[in-house]
């Protein structure tokens, strides 16, 4: 499944080309705002490809990521400036106490559907105020300042590239360890709960552990992510971490394309990138945005992704490999419950 | 907590209540029909509150005639919406999730065009009641509150007698819960949806209006309130009607009182702790408990 | 001899409706017990409460001489009580090949580490896995599909990959709902052998179906519900002559006929 159409080898070569312009970009483009607002991109690409194992191969719809994002961020930032420890010991801690504080989470993952996505929003909400709220741990709505840039070991990646390529590494690792999880032990099991929770309990698999473990990756992933995010902002408030970055992040999603990962990547480009690029545009400037979110969403469930692929597959004339019959579709008005929502 | 403040917090509460109640039914009058959570909803209530104060500016009519055109206009939007736009995706064949997704894209829509038109300051809503408190027993109530009580209720009770005794409602009542029976029994599908999301916004402009009254009326003045209908709705149990009334004079409630005895600051994680909690003893909200004890 | 599978005054209530009422019942080693029954005699839920998809309101159930009652499904698939669904319960977005293996799950061990870093040990498990599903699919006959997605599959094949999904951990217990139905005659009759030779390789079975000619030509023993009830019990032949059998199917259209043919 979420196997792409698309042959292997063409596949590799796209990635390698893609990976290729991204390490030449900061190099062929010196402007320090173009590499700031890219590596931006690349931060939250990192965040939805963590959702997408979520809602994409889960089954999950989680509104809440934003709160682990910040957790990460807040616990990176606070570590290297009120403790002066150094940044890789920050970095792992952001993404460990994400992924523990996930775990209070456990006991909501038995919802569904839209119930499980109201809870993961009410979870989002809670932190952002503790966020808001304990300013001897947060600075408060003033935040935090001074925040220092990464470093590995003896190298402190003052500039901007330096620390775009840092980035970037963290999401190619993100992207090969997702890429290599999904076809594993632990990967079709997540994929067998979204697709029929009983027949994945009948084949020996505790469904509550797995839909935990989920969250819990998700987190540390999403955790590293905020780490990231606050040692490339040098500032931190908690207004980049309210319950409308979750739904920002839900967006980068579903408009890559849910259940790709390529499409989490694409998704978070096109949804921080744009509202910059659409800046020419002024005060119509959000106005023209959501109009275009809305003209995305008809691109039906494979998102730009799916897009991307079928327009190079014309280019390259080649045809599709697979069978998959078009899923029946009943009449437009008539309701279907989605996955995520069966009940 | 004195008696005379109890019942103010309590009626400042169930005033706050069934704004929140009334926007809840809309939401759950949407999920019910077409299983999508109506991101924009919130952006309905603003285009109510801001048709109802642009009424008041070109003729100084009474409350419920601003109250009315509020209402008529958020149904009018909210029908242009779904024809225009979610009817556009479902004849495209787009997956649910898309077309919630969609109205996260409306909801950004609305709140800039808002923006545009009736720019970033907020609005003053025209003094409209008596000054003078009423008092109920020791304590002092502004008439304000009261009055959006009566009106939140009377739109309510409307709602309801609409449902269960007008042809359309209980064609838009059977749609809901089999839309494909519904069909075969001859109801336009395309025309209920329609009247769905007509009423959802009805319901929406009347909470605009009440909320503006309340305190301003500002391009993003609906979000927030209704992110909290939602979760009231949610409380109350996707999709029951009954639920969505109750979860949000109850949210409603638990917010003022949180507010007061536990801290300002977090009163908005009090009502979603309590959501967290109620799902996690019922996991379809309050309409479950209702249902198991059936 | 102990029963492999014992059923002690078993019962589940949904709401006012007694589903399953009070059935005892013991599964001996090796067997393969048909469980028939007019419609709503209890069947399917008596399916969900040996495999654990729902829990007993009151009674026991022994296996292998443990007391598994009111253990969740998973623990019980992994004591090795495998099921198929009589409405189809594939995952149909993955490969038949992926959907063998998930069956194997609980035979494996590495999980999000092992993954990540693919570590010998994890290779090694997949490598396993690999092999066992596609055996278990060469036992059905699909190995052939193995690469295709399950929604692509004809109607007959989907129930086979329901089974091979179901014996690839070698369960001890096998539960069939319905396997042979939609299956045209000829599809039935191989049915009936694949029956006979996953039986043949010592896993016990307990087989419900409408089919009357594959239960009677499977079957060692067979048990009648009715209304939740346990009606009767015995070998094909002594279910022929029952009477109250016999009365319980009467007046119910289409099953008269069958068993009649029978007796």
């Amino acid at each position: 499944m979420f196997k792409s159409e698309f042959p292997s080898a063409y596949l590799w070569i796209a990635r390698i080309v893609v990976l290729a312009i991204f390490i030449v970009l900061p190099f062929a483009y010196p402007q320090k705002y173009v590499v700031h607002i890219v590596n931006l991109a690349m931060i939250f690409a990192i965040a939805a490809l963590a959702l997408q194992l979520l809602l994409g191969f889960t089954g999950l719809l989680s509104i809440g990521q934003a709160a682990f994002l910040g957790i990460g961020a807040y616990t990176s930032a606070i570590l290297t400036t009120t403790y002066k420890l150094p940044f890789e010991i920050a970095f792992i801690t952001a993404g460990l106490l994400a992924g523990f504080a996930s775990l209070t989470l456990v006991p909501i993952t038995r919802l569904r559907g839209v119930y499980l996505g109201v809870a993961t929003l009410g979870f989002s909400i809670i932190v952002h105020l503790v966020f808001l709220n304990e300013e001897w741990l947060t600075g408060g709505s003033f935040g935090l300042l001074n925040i220092p840039s990464p470093s590995l070991g003896p190298w402190i990646l003052k500039s901007e590239t330096a620390n775009y390529l840092f980035c970037l590494a963290v999401l190619v690792a993100a992207f090969i360890a997702l890429h290599r999880l999904l076809p594993s032990r632990f990967g079709r099991a997540l994929q067998a709960i979204m697709l029929d929770e009983d027949a994945t309990r009948a084949s020996g698999i505790n469904v509550t552990y797995y839909k935990s473990q989920a969250f819990v990756v998700a987190a540390v992933i999403t955790g590293f992510a905020g780490s990231l995010f606050a040692h490339h902002a040098h500032y931190l408030n908690p207004n980049d971490f309210t319950f409308w970055k979750s739904i920002e992040v839900l967006l980068m999603v579903a408009v890559g394309g849910i259940g790709s990962l390529a499409g989490a990547i694409v998704g978070a480009f096109v949804i921080t990138l744009l509202p910059e690029y659409l800046r020419v545009l002024d005060e119509y400037r959000m106005v023209i945005f959501g109009a275009m979110l809305i003209a995305f969403m008809g691109l039906g469930h494979r998102g730009l992704a799916g897009l991307s692929a079928a327009v190079a597959m014309r280019l390259l004339r080649l045809r599709p490999q697979s069978d998959i019959p078009s899923s029946p579709t009943p009449h437009a008005d008539a309701v279907a419950a989605p996955r995520w929502s069966r009940q | 907590m004195s008696g005379s403040q109890f019942i103010e917090l309590f009626v400042g509460g169930l005033a706050i209540g069934c704004i929140y109640s009334l926007i809840a039914l809309g939401f759950t009058m949407i999920i019910r029909a077409t299983g999508v959570l109506h991101f924009a909803q919130g952006e309905v209530v603003m285009l109510g509150a801001m048709f109802g104060v642009t009424a008041h500016h070109l003729l100084p009519l009474p409350f419920i005639a601003l109250l009315v055109a509020g209402m008529v206009f958020g149904g009018l939007a909210a029908v242009a919406i779904e024809l225009g736009v979610y009817r556009t995706l479902r004849l495209r064949r787009v997956p649910l999730m898309n077309i919630i997704i969609a109205t996260v894209g409306m909801s950004i829509l609305l709140q800039n065009t808002g923006q545009l038109v009736w720019g970033s300051e907020p609005i003053a809503y025209p003094k409209l009641f008596a000054t003078n408190a009423y008092s109920i027993g020791p304590a002092r109530v502004a008439p304000q509150l009261v009055w959006i009580i009566v009106l939140g209720i009377l739109v309510m009770v409307s709602l309801q007698l609409f449902l269960a005794f007008t042809r359309t409602g209980r064609a838009m009542q059977a749609a809901a819960q089999s839309p494909e029976t519904a069909q075969l029994m001859g109801i336009n599908l395309t025309r209920i949806t329609a009247y769905t999301y007509g009423i959802s916004g009805v319901l929406g402009g009347a909470a605009g209006v009440l909320l503006g009254s309340l305190f301003y009326a500002s391009f993003s003045m609906g979000f927030l309130p209704a992110m909290k209908a939602f979760v009231a709705a949610t409380l109350g149990g996707l999709g029951s009607i009954g639920g969505a009334m109750a979860g949000g004079i109850l949210f409603g409630l638990i917010e003022t009182f949180a507010a007061i005895s536990i801290s300002t600051s977090y009163k908005d994680a009090v009502g979603m702790i309590l959501l967290i909690l109620i799902l996690l003893a019922w996991p379809e909200g309050l309409a479950g408990l209702i249902r198991q004890r059936r | 001899m102990t029963a492999l599978l014992a059923l002690d005054r078993l019962t589940r209530r949904f709401g006012g409706v007694t589903a399953v009422n009070s059935v005892s019942m013991n599964v001996q080693r090796g067997e393969i017990r048909g469980l028939i029954g007019p419609n709503g005699a209890g069947k399917t839920t008596t399916l969900n409460l040996i495999s654990g998809l729902t829990a007993p309101t009151s009674g026991r159930m022994t296996l292998l001489e443990q007391d598994v009652t009111g253990e969740p499904a998973h623990r019980l698939a992994e004591r090795g009580i495998r099921r198929t669904f009589q409405n189809l319960k594939l995952f149909t977005e993955l490969t038949v090949l992926q959907n063998v293996m998930i069956g194997l799950h609980t035979n494996g061990k590495s999980g999000v580490f092992e993954a990540i870093l693919a570590t010998g040990k994890q290779r090694r498990e997949e490598k396993m896995m690999h092999r066992d599903s596609l055996a278990a699919l060469e036992t059905v006959g699909l190995v052939d599909q193995a690469g295709r997605p399950a929604s692509a599959l004809a109607y007959g094949h989907r129930r086979l990959l329901e089974i091979a999904r179901a014996i690839v951990a070698r369960p001890t217990l096998l539960l069939l709902d319905e396997p042979a139905a939609g299956l045209n005659p000829a599809e039935a009759e191989a049915l009936v052998a694949l029956i006979r030779r996953i039986n043949a390789q010592r896993v016990t079975m307990v087989l419900v179906e409408h089919h009357m000619d594959v239960i009677m030509a499977a079957c060692s023993r067979i048990t009648v519900l009715n209304y939740g009830q346990k009606l009767a019990e015995g070998t094909p032949a002594e279910i022929r002559a029952n009477e109250s059998v016999i009365e319980a199917y009467l007046g119910r259209a289409g099953f008269e006929e069958r068993i009649v043919a029978y007796a």
